[in-house]
């Protein structure tokens, strides 16, 4: 691929976690002790680990509660409400947003909402229930157009690259992306259904894991051409300059086991930052805790660099599997670890899988040794994508 | 870059009332077709009905540039409630295990990974009734970008009774670009370039539209409800000097994508402009540029 050379920086974060409302909360929840999956509350959530990594109700916003007649769920109003976080954080006025696309990834968005309806004998409220992006646009009072992004668990990934795209191309100057889900009832009995829920904790690379446990959650992150962003005098993050889409094209659940498409990914990212293995840092995999994703990722992760193996941030042992926002989540945490030049302890494991030989550093921060971040996110279908974060030179 | 319309395809009942309209069986001889959400099948049906329309396109794009971007608004609608309701009722362990992945509505687009080996990726888009056009804009940045070398875009949708006027089929354009299908030999259909905004749902401002598209010179083909929204994009569109038909909106997103592939299939030569607008706020405008190419016999006939 000959990308266009139109530098792209990330110049706001916004987030809603299962550590409460915001980017600061969010930092210090991922360096503070592990935290623990909870039992959904829901009485009709009938399986046998009905288990999530919860944003806190105190935390979860009661508006927006309505757009054009559709009650809002609670993904929808943790999208908006990361949304805002991300502009204040931009420092964007009410004039920029209303030339700032809105690129959102999503995969069961206001569902949520239905499932609530069918609880409570409610009449189903009908569709659509894909409604986030647009809440999102509403909520920041844009003109300049919005997308809805679907690919399950790397859809986010996939909505920073449409973001990063639209820059390049010179469609925009700056776009909004990010992802935003709820709790889906039909999501986790789906994923108890074919075995993939862990019953203690979301624990990648362990020995012992068992599958995932899902996230609440929403991550949204301003992309900002350079020269826009020098103009005004914003401060940056980090660069996005990097990103490759891929597929599997082999099984709708279980990834290629060769990982080649998995390799393909993380090397074109590489390359179209023009950066090589070892300007990388740190990982942000896409490290569920599932028995093949965490082995077949952690060859891929072999076959790309080799014996020189950077140290992983393995957030989904933090936040749990938050589907379709995971991408965005590892951008907004691989943007503070470069700020900040140090990748956060990972969670404690038991015991790690000898067949994922990957480095999760546990005792204490770990200094940057080279100033790129590279990001995994994989979903079902076998759709992959990695992005590349880099140290910006210019802050 | 330029890039071209090389194959369409689309499947979808004759009779809005018609049941029973797709036979599997006939159209996906094979297994495991069978199980697969009828959205899935129409989308597999159609794409390969365009990829036979486009030629051998197959054989002169390697796999890792191929790609595909397909939109939709209800195509696992019903298969949500129905899971949902199993859940609640019997059990999460009363799941069909071959129907459990499909809660994502965007393995539908993937299954087409699999189908038609395309390495380069699988997108799904899902803004409420501007998804298929969004999928067509999405696949074309892609090949601006060199993102990929062929997108398979369009849009399906499986109509459900929790839909009012629910559409159902699924209709798919072969986008490559210009200089591909040219050095192929293969005769275009034509391409589309297509402008985005978002209205304010509650008090919309088509000012943002005259920006985005001065000069409306082209015949409108509307497909609109009657939200403010879309109240206003019509009274916008309504000074085009080409006129406007308007077509009351069916539930879904699957309509503006059907215009392009009709557009196509007439053989005219000439400009035409596809607009559609949900209630939400999102504004899509397509200007089709036909080149009069007229279709091949399709794998049916």
């Amino acid at each position: 691929m000959s990308p266009a050379r139109r530098p792209v920086l990330i110049t706001g974060l916004g987030a809603m976690s299962c550590f409460g409302s915001g980017v600061d909360a969010l930092w210090q929840g991922m360096t503070g002790p592990t935290t623990l999956p909870r039992r959904v509350p829901d009485p009709h959530a009938r399986m046998a680990l009905p288990l999530m990594y919860l944003v806190p109700p105190a935390a979860v916003p009661s508006e927006p509660a309505v757009l054009a007649g559709v009650r809002l769920g609670v993904g929808a109003r943790l999208g908006v409400a990361a949304a805002v976080q991300a502009i204040a954080d931009a420092g964007f006025d009410a004039v920029t947003c209303r030339h700032l696309p809105v690129a959102v990834g999503v995969e069961m968005d206001n569902a949520g909402y239905h499932e609530r309806c069918r609880s409570t004998g409610a009449a189903d409220p009908g569709t659509p229930f894909m409604i986030t992006a647009s809440a999102v646009a509403a909520a920041i009072g844009t003109s300049a157009g919005v997308v809805s992004v679907g690919n399950a668990c790397a859809a986010s990934g996939y909505a920073l690259t449409v973001a990063l795209d639209m820059i390049r191309a010179g469609e925009a100057d700056a776009v909004l992306a990010g992802g935003a889900e709820g709790a889906s009832r039909v999501a986790l009995g789906c994923f108890n259904r074919l075995g993939a829920v862990d019953p203690v904790r979301c624990r990648p690379f362990d020995r012992g894991r068992a599958g995932t446990i899902f996230g609440e959650g929403a991550a949204m992150l301003v992309l900002e051409a350079e020269d826009h962003a020098t103009a005004r005098g914003a401060r940056a993050y980090a660069e996005l300059s990097g990103a490759t889409w891929s597929c599997d094209a082999y099984h709708l659940t279980a990834p290629d086991p060769v990982g080649a498409q998995a390799i393909r990914s993380m090397r074109g990212a590489l390359a179209e930052a023009r950066l090589t293995p070892e300007d990388v840092g740190a990982v942000v995999p896409h490290g569920t805790g599932t028995r093949l994703n965490d082995v077949v990722e952690s060859r891929a992760l072999g076959q790309v660099f080799g014996d020189r193996r950077p140290p992983i941030l393995s957030l989904k042992a933090m936040i749990g599997h938050t589907g379709s926002v995971a991408g965005a989540f590892a951008c907004v945490a691989a943007a503070l670890t470069l700020r900040g030049g140090r990748l956060p302890a990972n969670a404690r494991l038991d015991e790690q899988d000898s067949d994922c030989t990957v480095w999760i550093p546990q005792d204490g921060p770990t200094p940057l040794a080279s100033p790129a971040v590279l990001v995994n996110a994989y979903a079902f279908g076998g759709n992959n994508v990695s992005l590349v974060l880099a140290r910006y030179a210019g802050q | 870059m330029n890039w071209v319309i090389s194959g369409i395809g689309q499947v979808g009942p004759t009779d809005a009332a018609e049941t029973n309209w797709f036979d599997v069986a006939a159209r996906l001889p094979g297994r495991g077709y069978r199980r697969l959400p009828a959205a899935c099948q129409y989308l597999i049906a159609a794409s390969g009905d365009a990829i036979h329309d486009a030629g051998d396109v197959l054989s002169t794009v390697t796999a890792e540039r191929r790609a595909a971007v397909v939109g939709t608004n209800n195509a696992v609608t019903g298969l949500l409630a129905e899971m949902d309701r199993t859940i609640i009722d019997h059990g999460a362990d009363e799941l069909s295990p071959a129907q459990a992945p499909f809660f994502a509505v965007s393995v539908l687009t993937a299954r087409l990974g699999s189908e038609f080996r395309l390495h380069g990726g699988t997108l799904t888009t899902h803004s409420p009734r501007t998804a298929g056009l969004d999928a067509v804009q999405l696949g074309a940045r892609a090949l601006a970008t060199s993102r990929a070398g062929l997108v398979i875009a369009g849009a399906t949708e499986a109509g459900t009774a929790a839909v009012d006027r629910a559409d159902t089929g699924a209709a798919v354009l072969v986008c490559e670009p210009a200089d591909s299908a040219r050095a192929r030999g293969v005769e275009a259909y034509g391409t589309v370039r297509i402008v985005t905004a978002f209205l304010d749902p509650v008090t919309p401002d088509t000012a943002v539209l005259d920006a985005r598209w001065p000069a409306l010179a082209d015949p409108v083909d509307a497909i609109l409800d009657d939200s403010p929204v879309c109240l206003a994009v019509r009274t916008w569109a309504e000074r085009s000097e080409g006129g406007m038909v308007v077509t009351p909106a069916p539930g879904g997103c699957l309509a503006p994508v059907r215009r392009l592939v009709e557009s196509c299939a007439t053989g005219a030569v000439g400009r035409q402009l596809v607009v559609t607008a949900a209630a939400h706020g999102a504004v899509s405008m397509a200007a089709v540029t036909m080149f009069g190419r007229k279709p091949v016999a399709t794998r049916e006939e």
